[in-house]
């Protein structure tokens, strides 16, 4: 049989070229406008992290709880434990990858932090230590449902790291999931 | 049965052959600079590099292998998750194209991809290698010319069509064509004595892969070659128009940072095998002449768009040979002058690169999780770099001189995803899934074939609005006779400088539109032959 015809182009496409373009200008002039106000980023390592730095740790904390709502456990104390772990999990994962898309991700959470994005990109208007779990789940809501390419590319980027932190722990993932590998003995 | 009861317990061939002396450094402990002689560098120890070091040594060539990954063999893989993508993969599978819109999946550890790939084994077809011949005027690679290195590279590699029955997830694919009247058929894999266990993309355990760990590389290292890993090539050392051998800095035991000390590889003749991005990101960091700008273009991905389904029993796609069916149906209809032809086939999926291919968060993920092994994933291949408007992508270099490919995605890639998710869900219906989920910004299940199409009707094609994923990456050092088109001749020489050459799969000067690996070894054990024979002869 044929391929099936070629569906009409998408009349809504310039659209969104012209808006992802708009999301990296921003983004330029934000760093810019960050170096230039003084507003020095940390960037020394949070201590037992190989990583990530002190301010991204509330802003993680709370992405993985909006991530993992569901997969964490409720109860408080078990909660901060399985975050404060999977917390361990994903810098691990950013330390493992190359310099190159770790710098990457390290912008993507400087642009979450920093007050003058964090409200107008992120729709976040207070700062991460004054968050909770479910403010950081609106925060990926809004990036799940928005227009602009570069915020999606941001949503795939967060969502990618936070799950995988998790669900690449054995521990977390039970057997109605996965049953896991064979063993392997050493001959 | 469940494969968590099984246990593995198999010999590990490089025990035996590290305790009968073969010559294998680990750069990372080096203490201090060495020079090494030879007669042939080797730069990267995957299909290329593997097929090139044991013929070049069994010719009775001194041969010094170069790589940059682990070397991790089967008393060590371990079926974890995270292992394997830390160590075995580029960038710890985190690799991506410049704008993050296409996830790419390659390599990194002795035996190159080989160490972590599915095994589908296919010659390269006909209408590629026409195509090849007649727009890129590359000599001596006609289906019959190849035919007999295809054959001879079978029969190493222990190539057969997979004679188990298909697990459940490739068994979807199958029925769901023979339901609608398309053509499919049984996947060739390399293996011998296959568990059928579907963890090849984390090193198989029991060594059934025919990869180079097992095959070529143990046969180069028996008749002589020597094996640096955690060694990177930074440089090819340059005297005139003549390459001399690579400059290297060993890596420390993470794989990351230079050590501070340095190989330097003097050799009469050096071969890149790298693999794509890496080879071109080589060649600029050393900067090569390269007066019309060649290097790193046209670089290929068999752009991959998806397409999950849920299904009322268990599909366990995480479990059995993860691929053994494929159809080619929405190949072939155009082979360069329309819309993007696709090869379908699905994939294995295990809980940690799945949870990052549901591309949602919260109550959603955990439930598209749960439903796991229930799930079918099925792909295709976007056979790029055929048509005018498919030209690839480029290689260029970060600031810190690590490669990285700038692929933008059109709309000629954009329309050929879209019509493959039409193509998946059709053939996931007919197969009796319960819903489907294209991979795309839109996080809707359907229940059926119309509400699905309607939603990619109006859903926005648009790069990061489509999930779009590589294993194969091909292309940026094209071959070719015109060097206004082509980084290299026909014979895999660099055109611009002497006792050079490219002998992996980024030669191509298109994609394949089949899983590239027999591709890889065909070609490159032809070219090899002949390099053997010019440097036997002086
Ligand atoms: C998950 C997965 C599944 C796949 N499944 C299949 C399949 O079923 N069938 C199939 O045909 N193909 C498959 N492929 C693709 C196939 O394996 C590759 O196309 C093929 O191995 C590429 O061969 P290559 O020689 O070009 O490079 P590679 O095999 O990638 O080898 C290149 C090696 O060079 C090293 N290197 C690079 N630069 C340097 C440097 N500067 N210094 C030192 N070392 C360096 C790299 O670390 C790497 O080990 C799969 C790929 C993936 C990722
Ligand atoms: S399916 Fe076969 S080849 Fe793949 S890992 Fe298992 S035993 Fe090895």
């Amino acid at each position: 049989m044929r391929a099936p015809p070629m569906p009409p182009a998408d009349p809504g496409r310039r659209d969104f070229l012209q808006l992802s373009l708009g999301g990296s200008l921003v983004l330029g002039l934000a760093g810019g406008m960050a170096t230039l106000s003084g507003c020095a980023r940390e960037a020394a390592t949070a201590q037992g992290f190989h990583v990530l730095r002190p301010q991204d740790l509330p802003l993680v904390s709370r992405l993985l709880g909006g991530a993992l709502d569901g997969a964490l456990p409720t109860e408080p104390a078990a909660r901060a434990d399985a975050v404060q772990r999977t917390l361990a999990s994903f810098d691990r994962l950013l330390h493992d990858t190359s310099p190159g898309v770790r710098g990457m991700f390290l912008q993507l959470l400087d642009l979450l932090d920093l007050g003058i994005t964090r409200g107008p990109l992120f729709g976040l208007w207070k700062s991460w230590d004054d968050a909770s779990d479910a403010d950081a789940g609106a925060v990926l809501q809004r990036l799940a449902g928005s227009r602009v390419g570069f915020l999606r590319g941001a949503y795939n980027g967060l969502t990618t790291m936070t799950t995988m932190a998790w669900y690449l722990d054995a521990a977390n993932v039970p057997a109605a999931i996965y049953p896991g590998p064979p063993k392997k003995v050493i001959a | 049965m469940n494969m968590n009861e099984l246990e593995i317990r198999v010999a590990d061939p490089w025990k035996q052959g590290l305790a009968a002396g073969w010559k294998v450094t680990n750069a990372s402990t080096l203490d201090q600079d060495l020079t090494v002689e030879c007669d042939v560098v080797i730069v990267g120890t995957g299909a290329g590099g593997g097929t090139t070091a044991e013929i070049l040594a069994q010719a009775g060539l001194s041969v010094v292998m170069v790589e940059e990954g682990i070397l991790k063999t089967s008393d060590q893989f371990n079926l974890d998750e995270r292992e394997a993508y830390r160590d075995l993969y580029q960038e710890g599978v985190a690799r991506a194209s410049k704008d993050g819109a296409i996830g790419i999946l390659q390599g990194r550890s002795v035996g190159g991809t080989t160490t972590v790939n599915w095994t589908s084994s296919f010659r390269t077809p006909d209408a590629t290698l026409r195509h090849w011949a007649e727009r890129f005027g590359v000599k001596g690679a006609s289906p019959a010319e190849m035919a007999p290195w295809f054959a001879k590279m079978e029969t190493r590699l222990n190539v057969h069509k997979w004679a188990m029955p298909p697990n459940v997830n490739n068994n979807i694919l199958k029925s769901g064509c023979e339901k609608l009247g398309y053509s499919w058929e049984i996947i060739p894999r390399n293996v011998n004595g296959c568990w059928n266990l579907g963890y090849c993309g984390m090193g198989c355990p029991t060594n059934a892969k025919q990869s180079m760990l097992v095959t070529t590389l143990p046969a180069a290292l028996t008749a002589g070659a020597q094996l640096f890993w955690r060694l990177r090539a930074e440089r090819v050392a340059l005297q005139g128009d003549r390459v001399t051998g690579v400059d290297c800095v060993a890596l420390d035991a993470h794989g990351q940072s230079p050590t501070g000390r340095r190989v330097s590889i003097r050799a009469r003749h050096t071969v890149m095998a790298g693999g794509g991005i890496n080879t071109p990101g080589l060649l600029l960091r050393s900067k090569v002449p390269d007066p019309h700008q060649r290097v790193g273009k046209r670089t290929f991905l068999h752009v991959v768009p998806g397409v999950f389904a849920q299904f009322g029993e268990d599909v366990n796609p995480f479990w059995g040979a993860p691929q053994s069916v494929y159809s080619d149906h929405f190949q072939w209809e155009h082979v360069a002058d329309g819309p993007i032809g696709f090869k379908l086939e699905v994939m294995p999926m295990h809980p940690g690169l799945s949870a990052a291919l549901m591309g949602t968060h919260g109550s959603q993920h955990l439930a598209d999780m749960q439903a796991l092994p229930r799930t079918n994933a099925m792909l295709a291949l976007l056979r790029d770099g055929f048509h005018d408007d498919s030209p690839g992508g480029s290689v260029e270099l970060r600031d810190d001189g690590a490669p990285v490919l700038d692929y933008p995605v059109n709309d000629y890639i954009l329309e050929g995803a879209r019509r493959a998710h039409r193509a998946i869900i059709d053939i996931q219906f007919a197969a009796g899934a319960q819903r489907v989920r294209p991979l795309t910004s839109d996080p809707r299940w359907f229940a059926s074939a119309a509400e699905a199409r309607a939603a990619l009707d109006a859903h926005p094609y648009a790069p990061h609005h489509v999930k779009l994923a590589s294993a194969h990456v091909m292309g940026g050092c094209c071959m070719g006779e015109d060097p206004r088109v082509a980084v290299c001749d026909s014979r895999g020489r660099y055109h611009h400088l002497r006792d050079l050459s490219v002998l992996d799969g980024s030669l191509f000067p298109t994609s394949i539109g089949a899983n590239p690996q027999l591709s890889i070894y065909g070609l490159v054990a032809r070219l090899a032959t002949g390099l053997a024979g010019e440097l036997k002869a002086g």
